[in-house]
């Protein structure tokens, strides 16, 4: 796997728990001589795995939190960094149906070695797409939170499903994603929103990591 | 509008003892389109490597007071090839490489003929 995703990887575990948090995992789950990744390098995808399973242990998430987590932070980059690829009239489900085609593409041809995910898109209404996802990764849980950021950047919320997972020994990973429809319900009692759960959760991790 | 690949292409054309262009985001080091001599040439390294060439010559040129996106170009040259680098916008450059029997004079001017058509693509 291309070291930009375990760069990506360190900023995000530095950014949602500490620097010497990922240092710790590192440790833990015994890649602590490697204390850096260059972006431009392949490294082992097992060095991901292995290194998300530390951070779910530490903090206390699922492996599949951890991952589209971090896929929808690593999603946010990587729109930023391919964005004049990236037909300016496109909405949500246009980017995500056009991903395999223009920015994988890109990939495939700079980066030999990359192998991102094969993805078939089929489109079936202006509000919703399959997403058809095969890897030998079988990180589909990175793909849905990729989606979830691509979504935010556009300010159009998505649900998902995933009707089949590789994980469950399916051939592929089929991923429903369909716009939510515009909200007219009123606010939680609580008033608070999914963002501050989240806030919460991830506050809580790093408390946890501080005392380990 | 044409596309990045299709103007990369262009450009390639252009160059005479062309060996690899390429159109790097400076931030992450991942080439967003490009050509190469060499089909099986893989751009992760060299892309990055550029990428941080940049940074670090931002950097210098930021300590020495020069103002850190004061660059135009930079020249790295091996025993082989000569390589520039040209600032496009603050959040990409474009490389070329061409071998030592290339004029880098005609490189330099031909990268500047493509810079406003790239700048415009890459919408910086």
């Amino acid at each position: 796997m291309l070291g930009f995703f375990f760069t990506e990887l360190q900023k995000f575990v530095t950014q949602e728990l500490s620097e010497s948090a990922w240092i710790e995992v590192l440790t833990k789950v015994g890649l602590g001589a490697k204390d850096s990744y260059m972006n431009g390098l392949y490294y082992p995808d097992e060095d991901m795995t292995r290194i998300v399973v530390g951070v779910a242990n530490m903090t206390g998430l699922s492996i599949d939190d951890v991952l589209q987590k971090y896929g929808t932070f690593v999603g946010k980059d990587l729109f930023v960094a391919y964005k004049p690829l990236i037909d300016p009239s496109w909405r949500a489900l246009d980017f995500l149906e056009n991903v395999e085609e223009t920015i994988h593409k890109v990939v495939r041809a700079r980066n030999k070695k990359a192998n991102p995910p094969r993805l078939v898109c089929n489109r079936l209404t202006d509000r919703e797409i399959v997403i058809d996802y095969r890897s030998e990764r079988k990180f589909c849980r990175v793909a849905q939170g990729i989606a979830l950021g691509v979504a935010e950047h556009y300010g159009e919320p998505i649900d998902i499903v995933e009707e089949t997972c590789m994980h469950r020994g399916d051939a592929s990973c089929k991923i429903w994603i369909s716009l939510k429809k515009p909200a007219t319900a009123t606010p939680p009692p609580t008033g608070r929103s999914a963002v501050d759960e989240e806030e919460d959760i991830w506050a809580e991790a790093e408390s946890s990591a501080d005392n380990l | 509008m044409h596309t990045l690949q299709q103007e990369m292409d262009r450009f390639r054309e252009e160059v005479p003892e062309f060996v690899s262009t390429d159109m790097v985001n400076i931030d992450s080091g991942l080439s967003i389109g490009g050509a190469t001599v060499d089909a099986d040439f893989d751009a992760s390294v060299a892309s990055a490597c550029y990428a941080e060439v940049v940074k670090l010559n931002r950097k210098a040129l930021d300590l020495l007071g020069l103002g850190a996106n004061s660059t135009e170009d930079i020249l790295i040259t091996t025993q082989t090839l000569n390589i520039l680098v040209r600032m496009l916008g603050s959040n990409y450059c474009h490389v070329l490489a061409i071998t030592r029997k290339g004029n880098l004079g005609l490189a330099r001017a031909i990268m500047k003929k493509y810079e406003s058509v790239l700048l415009n693509v890459v919408g910086d």
